[in-house]
């Protein structure tokens, strides 16, 4: 539905809408339907535009007729096969899953099979792929953890030499001097690995999990398909 | 109206309103009407298939300030129209056979 379908509220509203909706005729053909109608109007005097407007219907419904009338197809002609038309975009919609699956159930049984033998006699070569995936994975987390502690043991390091450092200089000002000095420069080592650690967690560790993930499904992806054709 | 018109009874009653005089479009919409129901946007199809046709012509008048399509029948509309008040005679007098009681039998 739309504002065509409805009865304009003036004239003007009513021949712009047909205008736009006459839009597949030559412009002759067009403007010979528009100075009609517009003299229509005047005929009628515009104490009875509404009347008009009322008797003539929707611009839609105008314009359709006089397509047909020209062999354009319009609604008006599939209007009586409404019904119909609707019953057919159903079969359309539900026969396409239905022919998929007609073809794919008779592939399906040898394929299947093929896959769960393949898999089968290929477990050695997959379980030591897997194994190795694993192990780098590991290594991974080890290697981000380790920075991660070592990040950590820095900061906690340097607060504490510091901290003993300044307690320090009150005894021996170089021995204190130094411990601060040495505590700073753990600290700022420790401070620097911080975003390296956190760029690592934000782009390292998604691409893992998806990696992961990619990896699990591969096997299971035509499986999977499968039992949606099936069904 | 029960019955369902037919293109050709339109054409029909458009060619007998404009054979009568030269006429324009509203006119020729509201006396068509005095015969039968139809929407007012059925005509202009119909003088437009029938002015295609070459049964109609056009000229355009101008009439307060502005302008004014008339439709005048052509040789060929006036052909046209013959046949179809012949073809008329005999379809109506049939339908009367079979649509009237048994009391005008003898019309046929």
């Amino acid at each position: 539905m739309n504002r065509f379908d409805e009865i304009p509220n003036s004239k003007d509203e009513f021949l712009q809408s047909l205008e736009m909706l006459l839009a597949p005729l030559s412009e002759t053909e067009r403007k010979d339907a528009l100075s009609f109608y517009l003299e229509y109007f005047d005929e009628a005097g515009s104490e009875n535009e509404m009347s008009v407007l009322n008797q003539l219907g929707s611009p839609k419904s105008v314009a359709d007729k006089i397509l047909s009338e020209s062999g354009y197809v319009t609604e008006v002609d599939e209007e009586k096969n409404e019904g119909e038309n609707d019953k057919k975009e159903e079969t359309i919609k539900s026969n396409t899953p239905i022919s998929n699956t007609k073809s794919s159930i008779t592939k399906n049984p040898a394929l299947l099979i093929l896959i769960v033998i393949a898999a089968i006699l290929t477990f050695p070569i997959w379980i030591s792929v897997i194994g190795v995936i694993i192990g780098l994975i590991g290594a991974l987390i080890g290697i981000l953890f380790g920075i991660f502690g070592a990040a950590l043991g820095l900061l906690i390091g340097g607060i504490v030499t510091s901290i003993v450092g300044a307690v320090a200089i009150a005894s021996s000002v170089f021995d204190g001097l130094l411990a601060l000095g040495i505590g700073l420069v753990m600290f700022g080592i420790g401070l620097l690995l911080i975003p390296l650690l956190v760029k690592l967690c934000v782009t390292v560790i998604p691409a893992v999990i998806r990696f992961v993930i990619d990896i699990v499904k591969l096997p299971f992806r035509r499986k999977v398909n499968i039992h949606e054709n099936v069904v | 109206m029960a019955f369902n018109v037919t293109t050709t009874l339109l054409d029909a009653l458009v060619l007998s309103v404009v054979s009568k005089e030269d006429t324009y479009g509203y006119k020729i919409t509201q006396e068509v009407k005095e015969a039968i129901d139809i929407s007012d946007s059925t005509l202009y199809p119909v003088l437009r298939r029938l002015q295609k046709d070459d049964c109609l012509n056009i000229y355009d008048v101008e009439h307060s300030g502005r302008n004014r399509r008339y439709y005048k029948i052509t040789n060929k509309g006036k052909l046209q129209l013959a046949l179809y008040r012949e073809e008329w005679e005999i379809f109506k007098k049939k339908i009367d056979y079979v649509l009237k009681g048994d009391d005008d039998d003898e019309q046929v």
